[in-house]
C-alpha cells in the first residue's frame, strides 16, 4: 500500500513538475510547439527563430505568457501572413484555465495575402437562423467578454484577400480607443469608424458601390446586453430611390429586440413611411417567424393616394447565405397587412447578390396577394382622385383579388413576374364584372430582350347596362377625336415597339357578356375571344342570342353575330337580323369589313331584292308602292351597294320606319327621313342638303313633289318650278 | 308689391344662373354651350341602374369630349366648393386646309367648304368626303384619304393617296325583263375608254331617272375589279300622271297635267300627253317618242300633235300643230350633243296683234345643241359650264289674205358660266348669256306670229317688261342680246346671294342688221337657294342709247322661282 502511495505521489509529482516545467518555461513551450508543428502541422511554416515566448510569475499557479513574433511571416496553404509586430499577453491560471484572459494584443501587419483556391467547390448555402444567431451572438459575447484584452492594439494594413476574380483589400486598426475598418473590393468600398468609450462604441459605417450607397450612424453598447442603434441612409442608384431607416437592436439573455424607426422609402413617386416597427425575439419560443408589428405604415402614391395602416409583417426566421457571389438571401413572409379596405399578403425570398462587382436585388421567390373584399369602399376612397372607378363599375360591390402566387423565375439577367387577378363584383342586377386574369411580365437586363407582357383574360360574367338614351337625340361622342390634336398627327408607319405584349381574351360562353339597353329585349349577349400582340389583333365576337330590338313600334329579331379579325386583316363582320313584314321573313345579313359593311338581303319565301327593301322600308312589296317610294327603294339599294351605310344606319334602316331615302352615289351622301310619333320626322345619314344641291326635285310627301323643269333642247325652255301631285300605276 | 320687386330683381339672376347650369352641380363659368339631354346623362348620371353617380374624373373626360365635338378643345374644369365650373376657351375654327400628295390638277379647284366652320369631327368628315368626291371626279375612285387637324394652329392637313387613274373598260348593266339594256344606255354621259368620273355617272343616273324610264339608277365600282362599272336600276311602273301647280311673275298661275307611259316597248319608247294652263299659255300636246333601233338607242322619232293658245300683252294666237322630230343625241368627251330635224304643219289663228289673223304653213327645223356635262350637272345650282344652241327654220305657207308666208329664221344662243377662281363652293359666279336671231322674209306683215322676234323680259333684257320691245307689236327681223351677270355666293348669310348684272340688246328691222340703237339695263338682284329650289328677284332699269326706238325707259322687277340665269 505504501509502495502504491509512493508511486502515485511520484507520478503526480512528475506530472506537476512536467506541467510546471511545460508552463513555466518559454523555450520548452516553444520546443513543444515546434515538435507538434513538425509532426502534425507540416504545412505550417514559420520562422521559429523569431518566435519568443516568455513566462512570468512561474512560482504560482498564475502565469503571464508574452508571445511575440516580429518581422516574420506565417505561411499556410493559401494564406500568407507577414507581421511587422505581433505580441500577445495572456494571463492564465493553470489551476483554472477557463478564467484565462488576454491582457494585451498588439498586431502590426503590412503584408498579408490570403489566397482562395481557384477551383474551390461551391458549398451548400449556409442556413442562418436569426433567433439562434442572436442568441449565440449574445452567448458568445457573455462567455468571452472576459477574454477581451484590456489593452489591444491591432494594426492590419495592406491585407489582400485574393479570390478567383478579384482582390479585396482590408485595413484594420483596433485599439482601446477606436476601431477603424476599411474594406475595398473593385468598385465597392466599406468603411467603419468607431470610437470606444469603455464598453460603448459610436461612429459611422458607410458602404459605397456603383449600385447603392449606405451610410449608417452606429451606437453600440456592450453591456450585459448588446445594444446597437443605427441610423441608415440607403440609396439604390439604379432605382433612383432613397430610404431612411433607424434600427435599434438589443441582444438580451432571454430575448432580443429589434426596433425600426422613421423608415421612409420613395421610388418613382411612390412613398412608404413607417413610424415604428418592432420585434421582440424570445429565444424560448419555437416560432418559425419573426413578427414585426408596425404601428403605422403610410403608403403614398404620387401624393394622390394615401393608405395608412397598422401592419404586421412576419419575417421568416431562417436566412440563407450561399457562397456563390451571394451576399444574403432573405425570406420575407407577411400575412394580412390589413387596411380598412383590403388585405395584402407577401411571401418572398429576396436575394441580395453581387454580380461583377455590382449589387443587385433579385427575387427568387416573390408571391403577393392583394385582396379587396369591400370594393365599394375602394370606390369611395378613390372617388375624387385621378384613379376614380368609372360608372357603372362604381356601383358594384364584391371582391378583387390580385396576386402573384408563383415564383419570379430567375436567371442571370431575366426575370418573370407572374400576375393573377380575380375580380368578382356586381350590383346584383344589370352590371357585373366577373373575370380572371392569368399572366406574366418578362423583364430582362439584356437590352436586346424587350420587356414582354403576356396573359390570358377569362370573362365569366360581364354585364353592362347602357343608360336610357334615345338614338334620335344623337349618340353622344364619348371618345375624343383622334384626328384633332394639339399638333397635327398624320398616321405614320409603325414605330418600333419598346414593349411587347401578347394578350388573349376569352369568354366562358357565348352568353358571357350581356348588354342591357331599353331597346334590347331582354338583352344582347355575346362571347368573345381575342388575341392581341404588337403585330396584330385577332379577335372573334360571336353571338347566337335571339334578342329582339324594339324601336318606334318596329321589332327586329337579332339572329347571330360573328365579328372577326385575323392577323393583318381588317375586321370582318357577319351578322343577321330578321324582320317580319306582310307574312315574309326578311333576312338582313351584314357581312364584309366593319369599316365598310355590306348588306345582303334575303327573304323567306324568296323575293326579289327590290321587294325586300320595299317591305323593309314600307312594309309593302314594290308592286304596291308609289313612284317616289320606289326612288327611296332605289336610293337604299344604291347606298347598300356602295357600302355607304354605316353600321348605325343599317340598324336604323332595319329598325325604324323610313319615310324616304335620298342618296347621291357621287359624294356617297345619303339621307333618310324617319317617321316619329306626332307627325315629326328625323333625318339620319349625312347632311345631304348641305352637301348636294344637284337635285332638281324635292319630294314633299309620298306623291307630292316640287320639281324644276329643264329641257335644254326645248325652244323657249321654261324653267319654272311646279308643285306636283304624281300618281304612278 | 315687395313680391313683385323681389321677382323683378331675382328672376333675371335666376334665369342667368339656370342658363349657366349644365346639369346637377355642373355650371359653365363664362361662355356656355348647349348640350343634348343624352350628353347630360353621361355627365350627371340618370336613374338607370349603374348610372346614378358619374365620378367627377369620368364626367370631366366625357364633357371634354362633348365640347371637343363642338370645336372647344381647351376646356378647364375645376371644382369649387360644391360646384364644378367649366370654362371653355375660344372655339377652334378651320383656318386652312392643306392637301398633301394631291394629284396634278387637283388644285384646279380651290376647296373652301368647311373653311371658317368649327373644327369638329363632322366637318373633317365633310372635308374628307369632298376630297374623295373630287378624286373620284378626276379618275381616282380607289383613293385613300387621311385627315388630321391641330386645334392650336386651326390647320387641317389632308393626306391623299390617289392610287392609279382608272379608265372605264367595261359597263355591265343589270338585265331587266321589260327593257333592253340599250334603252338605258342612251343616257350615258360616259363610255368605254373614258376616264372614271363619278360626277358623270351621277349625271347619267339623273338623266335616266328624269326620263321616267326607271325610278332609280346608280353605278357601282369595285377596286378589286378596276375599270368595270356596274349599272343597277330600279324599274318604275310605266304610267305616271302628274298634276302640278306653279307660278312666276310672268305666268300666274300655272297648272300642269301630264300622263306618260314611259315603256310602251322594250326600247323604252314613250307616249305622253301634256296639258299646260297659265295666264300666258294654254296648251295640250300628245306625243310619242319612238326609239326605233335597238342597236342605235339614241336615235328617235317623235311625232306630236299640239294645240296651244298664247295670250301675250301684244298678241293672242291659237295654233294647231302636227309634226315630228327625228333626232340623235350623243355624248363626246365632256359634252352632250344633240341634233334633230323637225317637219311640222301649223294652223295659226291670230285674235289680237299685228300678225295675219289666220296662217297655215309647213316648217322644217334643224336644231343643234352642245351642252357641257358640268353645265348639266350643276343645273340645279348653276356655277360652271356652257351651252350652245342653234336653230334653223324654214317655213312656207299662206295666210287668210292668200298672201304667201315664207321665210327662214336662224337663232344662235348660248350661256357661259364661270366659277371665278374655281372655288368650291364658289365665291363669285360670272355668267354670260347671248342670243342672236334673224328672220329672212320679204314681208314681215305676212309672217306668222311664231317667227316674229321680240325682246324684253326675264330671259333676255331684264330692265324691260316681257316683250315690250316689239316694234309697235309687229316684231323685229333681227334681235340680239348679251347679258353679263356676277353672283356673289358667300357674302351674305342664310344662303342669300346678291347679284349685279347688265343686259345689252340690239334690234333690227332688216335681216341680219341692227338699228342704230342700243338698249341696256343695269340691275341688281338676289338669289336664295332654298331647300325647295331657288328664288330669284331682279330689279333693273331699262334704258336706251337714243330716242330712236319707241320704247319707254322703265324700272322692272322680276320674281322667279326655279329659273336660273
Amino acid at each position: 500500500m505504501k509502495k502504491l502511495l509512493i508511486a502515485l505521489t511520484i507520478f503526480i509529482g512528475l506530472i506537476l513538475t512536467s506541467t510546471y516545467l511545460l508552463t513555466s518555461s518559454g523555450p520548452i513551450i516553444k520546443k513543444s510547439a515546434q515538435y507538434i508543428t513538425r509532426n502534425y502541422l507540416e504545412e505550417l511554416k514559420l520562422d521559429w527563430t523569431k518566435l519568443n515566448i516568455k513566462v512570468k510569475d512561474t512560482f504560482s499557479s498564475k502565469r503571464i505568457y508574452e508571445i511575440s513574433y516580429n518581422d516574420g511571416c506565417i505561411d499556410y496553404p493559401n494564406i500568407l501572413i507577414c507581421l511587422e509586430k505581433f505580441s500577445l499577453k495572456l494571463k492564465v491560471n493553470i489551476l483554472n484555465p477557463l478564467n484565462s484572459r488576454v491582457t494585451e494584443l498588439v498586431i502590426d501587419s503590412s503584408k498579408t495575402r490570403i489566397k482562395s483556391t481557384e477551383d474551390a467547390q461551391t458549398s451548400e448555402p449556409l442556413a442562418l437562423n436569426i433567433k439562434d444567431t442572436l442568441e449565440q451572438m449574445h452567448s458568445y459575447y457573455s462567455s468571452f467578454k472576459v477574454y477581451l484584452p484590456k489593452d489591444i492594439d491591432l494594426k492590419l494594413k495592406d491585407i489582400i484577400l485574393r479570390d478567383s476574380k478579384s482582390n479585396t483589400a482590408i485595413r484594420l486598426f483596433l485599439n482601446n480607443k477606436m476601431i477603424s475598418l476599411a474594406v475595398k473590393k473593385a468598385k465597392q468600398k466599406i468603411n467603419l469608424e468607431l470610437t470606444r468609450d469603455l464598453d460603448s462604441f459610436t461612429g459611422q459605417m458607410s458602404i459605397d458601390s456603383q449600385q447603392f450607397n449606405l451610410i449608417t450612424q452606429i451606437d453600440l453598447k456592450l453591456d450585459n446586453s448588446i445594444q446597437i442603434k443605427a441610423k441608415n441612409k440607403f440609396n439604390i442608384n439604379s432605382l433612383k430611390n432613397k430610404a431612411l431607416l433607424d434600427i435599434d437592436l438589443t441582444l438580451g439573455e432571454q430575448s432580443s429586440s429589434i426596433k425600426l424607426f422613421n423608415g421612409t422609402f420613395s421610388y418613382e413617386g411612390i412613398g412608404l413611411k413607417t413610424n415604428t416597427c418592432s420585434i421582440k425575439i424570445d429565444y424560448s419560443s419555437g416560432s418559425d417567424y419573426l413578427k414585426f408589428i408596425c404601428d403605422n405604415i403610410l403608403l403614398d402614391v404620387k401624393k394622390k393616394i394615401s393608405l395608412k395602416t397598422k401592419t404586421v409583417i412576419e419575417l421568416l426566421n431562417d436566412i440563407n447565405f450561399s457562397e456563390d457571389q451571394l451576399l444574403s438571401s432573405v425570406s420575407l413572409n407577411s400575412k394580412n397587412i390589413n387596411q380598412e379596405d383590403f388585405t395584402l399578403s407577401l411571401d418572398a425570398l429576396i436575394n441580395l447578390k453581387t454580380v461583377d462587382q455590382s449589387f443587385s436585388i433579385l427575387y427568387d421567390e416573390f408571391a403577393w396577394k392583394l385582396k379587396s373584399q369591400k370594393f365599394n369602399k375602394l370606390v369611395d376612397k378613390l372617388e375624387d382622385t385621378a384613379f376614380a372607378i368609372p360608372a357603372p363599375i362604381n356601383t358594384m360591390k364584391g371582391e378583387i383579388l390580385l396576386s402573384s402566387q408563383q415564383i419570379f423565375k430567375l436567371n442571370k439577367n431575366n426575370m418573370i413576374i407572374p400576375l393573377i387577378a380575380d375580380i368578382s363584383i356586381d350590383d346584383k342586377t344589370k352590371n357585373s364584372l366577373k373575370l380572371k386574369f392569368n399572366g406574366e411580365f418578362f423583364y430582362s437586363n439584356d437590352k436586346i430582350k424587350k420587356p414582354k407582357f403576356t396573359g390570358e383574360l377569362l370573362l365569366d360574367d360581364v354585364r353592362v347596362n347602357i343608360p336610357r338614351i334615345d338614338p334620335i337625340g344623337g349618340i353622344p361622342n364619348l371618345t375624343s377625336s383622334s384626328r384633332i390634336n394639339k399638333e397635327i398627327k398624320i398616321e405614320k408607319k409603325k414605330k418600333k415597339n419598346n414593349f411587347l405584349y401578347d394578350l388573349k381574351i376569352k369568354s366562358s360562353s357565348d352568353e358571357s357578356i350581356k348588354i342591357y339597353y331599353y331597346l334590347f329585349h331582354p338583352y344582347f349577349s355575346f362571347g368573345v375571344s381575342a388575341h392581341a400582340t404588337n403585330d396584330f389583333v385577332a379577335y372573334k365576337v360571336y353571338s347566337n342570342n335571339k334578342m329582339k330590338l324594339r324601336y318606334l313600334k318596329r321589332e327586329v329579331e337579332f339572329d347571330n353575330l360573328l365579328v372577326s379579325s385575323k392577323k393583318d386583316d381588317k375586321a370582318t363582320l357577319n351578322t343577321t337580323f330578321n324582320y317580319y313584314a306582310s307574312g315574309y321573313r326578311l333576312i338582313l345579313n351584314v357581312i364584309g369589313t366593319v369599316d365598310s359593311p355590306k348588306l345582303i338581303l334575303k327573304s323567306s319565301p324568296s323575293l326579289p331584292r327590290e321587294d325586300i327593301i320595299s317591305l323593309l322600308i314600307y312594309n309593302r312589296k314594290a308592286t304596291s308602292i308609289s313612284s317616289v317610294q320606289k326612288q327611296s327603294v332605289g336610293g337604299t339599294q344604291a347606298a347598300i351597294a356602295d357600302k355607304a351605310l354605316s353600321l348605325f344606319s343599317i340598324w336604323a334602316f332595319a329598325s325604324t320606319p323610313i319615310d324616304y331615302v335620298s342618296y347621291n352615289p357621287s359624294s356617297k351622301s345619303y339621307s333618310a327621313s324617319i317617321s316619329l310619333p306626332g307627325d315629326t320626322s328625323f333625318q339620319i345619314g349625312t347632311d345631304w342638303e348641305s352637301i348636294n344641291n344637284l337635285t332638281l326635285r324635292k319630294q314633299l310627301s309620298d306623291t307630292w313633289a316640287i320639281e324644276t323643269s329643264y329641257n335644254p333642247n326645248e325652244e323657249n325652255a321654261k324653267q319654272n318650278v311646279m308643285l306636283q301631285k304624281e300618281i304612278n300605276f | 308689391m315687395p313680391a313683385i320687386i323681389l321677382i323683378l330683381f331675382i328672376l333675371p339672376f335666376k334665369l342667368f344662373a339656370d342658363d349657366k347650369r349644365i346639369c346637377s352641380n355642373f355650371y359653365f363659368d363664362g361662355e356656355s354651350v348647349e348640350l343634348t339631354d343624352n350628353e347630360k346623362i353621361f355627365i350627371c348620371g340618370s336613374k338607370d341602374t349603374g348610372w346614378k353617380k358619374i365620378p367627377l374624373n369620368q364626367a370631366k373626360t366625357w364633357l371634354k369630349s362633348f365640347l371637343g365635338s363642338r370645336g372647344y378643345f381647351q376646356t378647364n374644369i375645376r371644382k369649387e366648393q360644391d360646384k364644378v365650373l367649366v370654362s371653355i376657351a375660344e372655339q377652334s375654327f378651320i383656318k386652312t386646309v392643306k392637301f398633301l400628295n394631291a394629284p396634278k390638277k387637283f388644285d384646279d379647284v380651290v376647296y373652301q367648304g368647311a373653311v371658317g366652320l368649327e373644327l369638329t369631327e363632322s366637318n373633317l368628315s365633310e372635308i374628307q368626303s369632298w376630297t374623295q368626291t373630287r378624286l373620284e371626279a378626276m379618275g381616282y375612285p380607289c383613293n385613300e384619304v387621311n385627315i388630321a387637324a391641330s386645334y392650336l394652329t386651326e390647320e387641317v392637313v389632308v393626306q391623299i393617296t390617289a392610287n392609279e387613274k382608272i379608265y372605264i373598260n367595261n359597263i355591265v348593266r343589270e338585265s331587266i325583263r321589260d327593257l333592253n339594256k340599250e334603252s338605258y344606255s342612251r343616257h350615258d354621259a360616259i363610255e368605254k375608254g373614258d376616264l372614271y368620273n363619278a360626277d358623270f355617272l351621277f349625271l347619267t343616273s339623273r338623266r335616266i331617272i328624269r326620263s321616267g324610264l326607271v325610278s332609280y339608277s346608280y353605278f357601282t365600282h369595285s377596286c378589286k375589279n378596276k375599270g368595270q362599272i356596274n349599272q343597277k336600276v330600279v324599274l318604275n311602273k310605266p304610267n305616271l300622271i302628274i298634276l302640278g301647280v306653279g307660278a312666276s311673275t310672268e305666268e300666274f298661275p300655272i297648272l300642269k297635267a301630264s300622263w306618260k307611259n314611259s315603256r310602251i316597248d322594250k326600247n323604252g319608247s314613250s307616249f305622253e300627253t301634256l296639258l299646260y294652263l297659265s295666264s300666258v299659255e294654254r296648251s295640250i300636246e300628245v306625243n310619242t317618242t319612238f326609239f326605233l333601233l335597238k342597236e342605235t338607242p339614241r336615235l328617235y322619232l317623235k311625232p306630236y300633235v299640239r294645240y296651244e293658245e298664247i295670250r301675250e300683252n301684244i298678241y293672242e294666237t291659237k295654233s294647231k300643230i302636227i309634226g315630228g322630230y327625228l333626232g340623235y343625241d350623243f355624248d363626246i368627251k365632256n359634252y352632250a350633243l344633240s341634233v334633230d330635224t323637225s317637219p311640222s304643219f301649223t294652223d295659226e289663228t291670230q285674235t289680237d296683234g299685228e300678225a295675219p289673223s289666220d296662217s297655215e304653213f309647213f316648217s322644217l327645223e334643224l336644231n343643234l345643241g352642245l351642252t357641257s356635262h358640268y353645265y348639266e350637272y350643276f343645273i340645279g345650282s348653276p356655277r360652271s359650264g356652257q351651252e350652245l344652241l342653234f336653230n334653223l327654220t324654214q317655213y312656207n305657207g299662206t295666210n287668210n289674205d292668200n298672201q304667201n308666208a315664207q321665210g327662214k329664221q336662224f337663232t344662235l344662243k348660248g350661256t357661259k358660266l364661270i366659277n371665278f377662281g374655281d372655288f368650291d363652293p364658289p365665291n363669285v359666279i360670272l355668267g354670260f348669256r347671248f342670243h342672236y336671231s334673224s328672220l329672212l322674209t320679204e314681208n314681215l306683215k305676212n309672217t306668222p306670229q311664231k317667227y316674229r322676234l321680240y325682246l324684253g323680259g326675264e330671259k333676255d333684257i331684264r330692265g324691260f317688261a316681257r316683250k315690250t320691245i316689239n316694234n309697235n307689236e309687229a316684231g323685229f327681223k333681227t334681235t340680239a342680246h348679251l347679258a353679263i351677270e356676277s353672283r356673289y355666293t358667300n357674302v351674305l348669310p342664310y344662303g342669300l346671294q346678291p347679284l349685279a348684272f347688265i343686259d345689252f340688246a340690239k334690234v333690227g328691222l332688216n335681216y341680219n342688221s341692227f338699228e342704230n340703237i342700243t338698249l341696256y339695263s343695269p340691275g341688281v338682284g338676289m338669289r336664295w337657294q332654298s331647300p325647295f329650289g331657288s328664288f330669284r328677284t331682279t330689279l333693273a332699269k331699262g334704258m336706251k342709247s337714243n330716242t330712236q326706238l319707241d320704247v319707254k325707259e322703265q324700272w322692272n322687277f322680276f320674281f322667279s322661282y326655279g329659273r336660273e340665269f
